[in-house]
This record gives C-alpha cells, structure tokens and sequence, in this order.
C-alpha cells in the first residue's frame, strides 16, 4: 500500500452560497435533532484523527458558511427602508379603515376561540348533560372537531411569525419554516375530503344499497346463524343443552331488537347521513370523514360489543371462582397484600359448599367457553377495524406533506452531511468541491411516525392476548398520540384578541413597506 | 496423631459447642456419657394382636357403610327403588342419627341442637335449589368415563379418610380436620354428584344427593359417638353392619361381594397380624437434640 504524504500551501473550496429557499450545510444526517449530534458513534478512524491537533473546527466553519450571505441582503434591505416614505392623504383613511377591519376580524376570531373553549368544555365535563350525552356517542368526531377548529385559529401565530424575515442563519430559517406546516396537512386533508365528498356524490344510491346489503349479509348469515349454530352441536362440542339454550336466546332476542331498531332508523336517515358526509368532507377534510364513520361503526355494532360484555364477564367470574375452588381443595389462600399463596385451615361447611359448587362450574365450563370464543372473535375483528381507521386517521394528522413536498421540488434543501470532491490536484494547490447529500424519504418521515406510535406501549399484544383469556375488559383504541393540545388555545381571551390585531397589523405594515 | 494419646494435659475434655478444637483432644472426641440420654422408641405403643384387630373393626364398619351406599346408588340407577321410598329413608336416617346423638352425647344443649337443625335446614334447602342444576350436568358426558370417574373419587376417599376421629366435630372436640380428611370428603361429595346426575328425574336427583351427603357427612360422626359411648355396642353394631353388607352385595354382584369379602378379611385380619410382626424392627431415637415441638392441643 502506498501511503501520500502531501504538504500542502493552499486548499480551495469551491461552494454553492446557501441562500434561503434555495440550500443549506448540515454536518449530521437530516433526523437527527440537535441534542443528539454530540452523542453520534464515531468510527474508528476518526478517534485517530481527532487525537491528532485540530486543525479546524467543522462545526463552526459550516455555521459561518450558512451566514455568509446575511450581509450582502441586509445592505440590499438597508437601501430599500431608506427610500423616501410617500405619505398621502389616501393612505390615513386605508390606514383607518384597515384598523377597523382589523377590529372586526379579530373579534369575530375571539368569539369563535371562547365558543370552542367552552364547547370542549361542556363536551368532556359533567356539566351540560346533553352534550355529554353527544360527547360520549361520537367521542372521535367531537375530538377531531376540536383539533382542527384549533389548527383553525392557528392562523394569526402563523401570521405573526412570518414577519420576522430576516435571520442570518439559513439553516435556522429553513427549520423553522419546515415548523408550520400545519397550514399543508389541513390543505391534504381538505383536498382528500373533498375527493371522497365527490365520490360519495356521484354514486349515492349504489353505495347506499350496498350498506343495506352488507349489513344484512353480516346480521343474517354471521350473527343469528352463528348463534343458532352455537345452541345445538357446534363442531362437535356437546354442549349443556340448557345453558346454551338459554343463553343463545338471549344473544338472539339482543340482536333482534338491535337490528330491527338500526333497520327503522337507517332507512330513515341514512340519505342524511351520506349528505352530512359530503358536506364534513369539504368543510374539515377527511379525517372527520374517518372518525365520523368510526363513531357509526362502534353505533351500529353496540349489540356485538355488549353481548361480548355479558359473555366475558360471564365467562371471567367462572374461571375465578374456579380459581378459588381449587385453591381450597388444596388448603390454601390467596394473600392479595404479598401477592402470594398461603396455607388457610377452611372449615368443613365451606369444604362442602366448595365441592357443591365445584362441579357444576366445571361442568359447565365448555358451554360458557365456547359462546366467549366465538362473540370474542367477533368483537376482535371490529376493534381491528377501529384500530385501523384511528391509525391512518393519526397518520393522516402527522404526515408532513409541506416538507415532501419541499424535498420532491429541491432536494438540496435537506442537507444530510458533507463531502469534498477533488477536481484538481496540482503541485502546491488543491481544488475541490463542497457537496452535501441529502435526506431520503423515509429520514423525513420516520420520526413523525415514531411519534405517532411513541404511546402504545410494546407489549400491547401480549397485554390482549392475556386479558382474551381470562376474560377481562379488551382495550379498544391503541391510544395513539393525536396531536397536543395547541399551546395558542391556553391563551386568555383578551391575549388572543391582541395577537390577532398585532398579527393582522404588522403584514400589512410589512406589505405596506415593500409596497412604497 | 499419636503423639496425642502419650500426652494427656491438665485440662478436662468438656462437651461444649462453641470454643474450637481443645487441645489434647482430636475434633472427633467423645467421652463416656455420650449418647446418655438418648430415649429409644419413646413414643411407640406397645401393641396387642388382639387389640388391633379389634381397632381395625372400624376401619371395615366404614369401608361396609360405602359400599351399602353404593349398592344403593346401584339400585336406583337400575330403577329398582323409586324417589318416595328413597325421602322415607333419608328421613329415618335423618331421625335416626338425632336419637343416637341425643342418647350418646351427655352434653348436648338446646342451643347446640338448634344450630344443627339450622345447619340442615339450610343444607337441605341449598341441595333442592341445586338439584335441577345437577339433573342435567353430565348427559354430554358418556356413561364409561362417570363410573370410572366416580369409582376413582371412592377409592380416594376411602385411602385419604380419617378413620381414628370424624371429620365433622362432635360436640366439645379438639382438634382441627386435617386437609386429607377434607380432600376425602370434597371427592365423596363430587363422586354422589356425578352419580346423582345419571338419573331420570330431579327429584331422583334431590333424594339421592341427600341420602348419599347424610352418610359421608354424618356416618363417621355418629359412629365415633358410638365408640366413645360403648365399645361393646360399637362392636355389636359393627357385625351387624357387616353382615348386612355382605348379604346385600351378595345379592348385586358376585364379584364385588368377593372382592368385599377378601377385603375385610386383609384388613381385620391380615394387616393387624403383619404389623404386629414388623413392628420389633421399629426404632425411633430421641434426645436433648430433637427440635422442641409446639403444643397445639390444649383444650380450654
């Protein structure tokens, strides 16, 4: 191996000048944020190097070279505030009228933040009884309402940022930017609404027909045979004629009356329900769409998810109280405090009263079991379906739609290290040029997504899996981070109403300026 | 090492347990009153042949009331006692377990016979809520896997039975029941379950259940007052028991009257014999070393 050892006089760097809008340097990779940077692996080779006297210090010369075109726009700037100031007899009264107009406006915005404040009140509080009656049966349209009336009233923060122009680093102002894109998710979201809203539109009556069908199919041949399956000798189980008698009536009579009470009400309003659909989509976007028809799936499919309540809870005392039994025929109790076994003298009469019970809990164990199966089977299917609909309803929130925007236009935009490439070696100079890679799709949107899952915890399937067989309660929602609350919505009334004027003010004092 | 025995020192060889070695003496050493107060067989009874086969008598008496009990179960299974006659016979049993505990019991208060009546009452009651329950617990099960079942549960309530006292206490009785004489009971109560569950009406069912629960709850109580009152009755009363046993299953079946019949005879006769014959290579130490033991057993 041949080893250079080049003493070198001058080194030039050819770079591009990061301009805002256009590029800037980054030395670490694009999803790492700045807290991390310090704590990176280094290999091995660069410890070597680094014991070696540091020559120059990376991180400031990238810093430098992202601010080295501030003072060339802040003279350009300089110039143009130092133009003559026309001040005219026309521009007082546009002056005062845009006042009053100001005025109105951020009143009319004041009214509308207090009524969702108290309106998100009123909904999770115990107060007003009958929006908490609302609240509690569309919980995921009232919460995705509230979220997007508050991304709504984002408008004048977003407004009184956007003034501040100027800021030397263009790194910084490149990051900052890629911060409100809440303004780009609203707009995906609108336009996925408003292609729903036009589907739902053109083709009313067929989807209309198939809903009836598909929930006749659904009741008829899953529901009621598969109850009437479970009464007589379901693959092979001889079950306990009376007990599964009895119970299969009663799932049966819960799914008659449920049924003929949604058949009454859907062919009613279901034409309603498709037209509150289309207008929902235009106004708030597809999201509502999709909680709004979650709401109504959890509605329509009450009776499986309350007889599966009845049936569990049947089916859990059961196997405790078995539980229970058993630990007396073998003389022990069990200590909650220690959490532990002990050894417990029972007396004869609860012996006796022990073995009675026994054996008809465990008789009948197989009847009580096989009815759990098959309702849990069926309630699992529909919260995986909920669990879908709420995943891609967060998805949808996070995915941010500016910044792939920005990065399918410009590239350059999300630096992701740097690198030299020589294109000339000459006896005593060096030339070579400043590149930087740039991020991939799946750097850009990993963390948003990490996030998203960042609340459900790992062992959430196992955690299901274990309360299935004893029978307790099943989580419904896997809980996924919707987004937080606003910071603007913890604002005083009259702090809002004062942010919206100044904000309102100051573009036009701005637009004003370059206008003159 | 043999250096040590020429040199005795002045100092006394002393059993102590802490100090390390004593010098002049190995580690081993022991002196002329070791083993002094060791006790051998300090707790074992001296037997009679005689004698055990006379204690054995109640351990047949017992194993005779099951398999009457079974003979029963037998019958009715086969239809041949309807459910009237089967309630008149519980009643009798019923009045006739008061009398033998009204007559051999010398403190039998008021106070005490009103909880047990109110111990019965609920009983009964709890059992004739129970009955329809039991009518139908066990028709998806095949015939083969009940009697299997049931006769496994016998045999371990026969093996795990405390023959020496009564599971439930007679008035002013020491000690606690110990789990296998309840582990015996929960398995004769399961086994008269399955058996009951057989038959055609629940009414069937109540009967039997409660004829089959006054024997295996009240039988060893009454017995065991019995004994205590008299032993010649308890003998007395044992032959009977026995005869009528062995007539009865003579008349069900060949097989179980002989296999019966040798089983009384290897309890009331061989077992005594064998153990009488092992028991000279019996050999328990004692000693100031055996751990100190509680004493549980004093009566107030």
């Amino acid at each position: 191996m041949i080893c250079w050892k080049i003493v070198i006089a001058t080194y030039v760097i050819l770079y591009e000048i990061p301009t805002m809008g256009k590029n800037h340097y980054s030395l670490s990779p694009w999803g790492i944020s700045q807290e991390k940077r310090s704590t990176l692996k280094k290999p091995r080779w660069i410890k070597i190097l680094g014991e070696k006297p540091p020559v120059v210090d990376l991180e400031s010369v990238i810093l430098a070279v992202n601010c080295s075109n501030y003072a060339k726009l802040s003279i350009e700037e300089q110039a143009r505030i130092t133009g003559p100031v026309s001040c005219s007899f026309f521009v007082t009264i546009y002056d005062v009228v845009w006042h009053c107009v100001t005025f109105c406006l951020a009143s009319i915005f004041t009214v509308a933040y207090q009524f969702i404040q108290c309106s998100h009140k009123l909904l999770t509080c115990n107060f007003g009884k009958g929006l908490l009656f609302l609240g509690k049966l569309i919980p995921y349209s009232c919460k995705t309402v509230h979220v997007r009336s508050c991304q709504f009233l984002y408008w004048p923060v977003f407004l009184h940022k956007h003034t501040f122009s100027l800021f030397p680093n263009v790194e910084f102002i490149h990051r900052s930017s890629l911060q409100n894109h809440l303004w780009s998710s609203i707009s995906t979201d609108l336009t996925f609404g408003i292609l729903l809203s036009i589907f739902f539109l053109a083709n009313t009556k067929p989807i209309s027909n198939w809903i009836f069908s598909i929930c006749h199919t659904l009741t008829e041949s899953i529901l009621r045979s598969g109850c009437v399956w479970l009464m007589g000798v379901p693959a092979g189980f001889k079950l306990n004629t009376e007990l599964a008698r009895v119970l299969g009536m009663v799932s049966l009579n819960m799914i008659q009356v449920y049924s003929t009470i949604w058949y009454f009400i859907g062919t009613s309003i279901l034409g309603y329900i498709i037209v509150a659909f289309i207008i929902v989509g235009v106004v708030f976007g597809a999201t509502l769409q999709l909680a709004l028809f979650l709401d109504l799936v959890r509605l329509v499919t009450l009776h499986v998810t309350s007889l599966h309540w009845l049936v569990s809870v049947l089916y859990s005392r059961q196997i405790q109280a078995l539980a229970s039994l058993w630990r007396i025929f073998r003389g022990r109790k069990w200590n909650p405090l220690r959490q532990r076994l002990d050894s417990y003298g029972y007396t004869v009469e609860q012996h006796v009263v022990g073995s009675l019970i026994f054996s008809p809990l465990l008789l009948l164990l197989p009847t009580t079991s096989v009815f759990y199966i098959f309702f849990t089977m069926l309630n699992t299917i529909i919260t995986l379906l909920c669990i879908s609909v709420e995943v891609l309803i967060s998805l949808l929130y996070v995915t941010p739609c500016y910044e792939i925007f920005l990065w399918v236009l410009n590239k350059t935009r999300f630096p992701s290290g740097v690198w030299f490439s020589n294109v000339s070696l000459a006896d005593e100079v060096v030339v070579s040029i400043l590149c930087s890679n740039h991020a991939k799709l799946g750097e850009l949107i990993g963390p948003h997504y990490k996030n998203v899952f960042s609340g459900v915890s790992s062992s959430f399937a196992k955690s299901m899996a274990y309360s299935v067989l004893t029978g307790c309660r099943i989580t419904s929602n896997l809980s996924t981070s919707m987004p937080a609350i606003a910071p603007w919505m913890k604002l005083v009334c009259k702090e809002y109403w004062k942010l919206c004027h100044d904000s309102i003010l100051e573009s036009t004092v701005q637009k004003k300026r370059r206008f003159c | 090492m043999e250096t040590y025995d020429q040199d005795r020192p002045c100092q006394k060889w002393k059993k102590k347990a802490y100090g390390g070695i004593q010098p002049g003496y190995p580690d081993n050493h022991t002196d002329s009153t070791f083993l002094q107060e060791m006790i051998t067989n300090a707790n074992v009874v001296k037997r009679d042949l005689s004698k055990v086969i006379l204690d054995s008598i109640s351990i047949s008496q017992y194993v005779s009331v099951v398999s009457l009990v079974v003979s029963i179960w037998t019958h009715t299974l086969n239809s041949k006692i309807d459910e009237h006659t089967l309630l008149k016979l519980d009643i009798f049993l019923l009045a006739l377990g008061f009398l033998v505990l009204l007559v051999t019991s010398p403190s039998l208060s008021l106070h005490l016979l009103m909880k047990y009546f109110l111990n019965i009452s609920f009983f009964i009651s709890g059992l004739y809520v129970l009955a329809p329950i039991y009518h139908t617990l066990t028709r998806s099960i095949s015939s083969d896997s009940i009697w299997a079942l049931t006769v496994s549960l016998l045999v371990i309530h026969l093996f795990l039975h405390d023959y020496s006292g009564s599971t439930i206490r007679p008035p002013g009785a020491l000690n606690n029941p110990k789990l296998t004489s309840n582990i015996s009971l929960n398995a004769s109560i399961v086994a008269s379950v399955l058996i009951a569950s057989r038959l055609p009406s629940w009414l069937h069912v109540f009967a039997i259940m409660l004829f089959s629960l006054q024997v295996f709850l009240f039988a060893p109580l009454v017995m065991f007052c019995i004994k205590k009152y008299s032993f010649r009755v308890h003998l007395v009363f044992s032959f009977v028991l026995v005869g009528v046993t062995l007539t009865v299953t003579y008349q069900l079946h060949r097989l179980f009257f002989g296999t019966l019949l040798v089983l009384m005879v290897f309890i009331s006769v061989i077992c005594p014999y064998w153990l009488i014959r092992i028991q000279e290579y019996k050999f328990e130490i004692n000693g100031p070393w055996d751990e100190a033991k509680l004493c549980f057993d004093i009566t107030e």
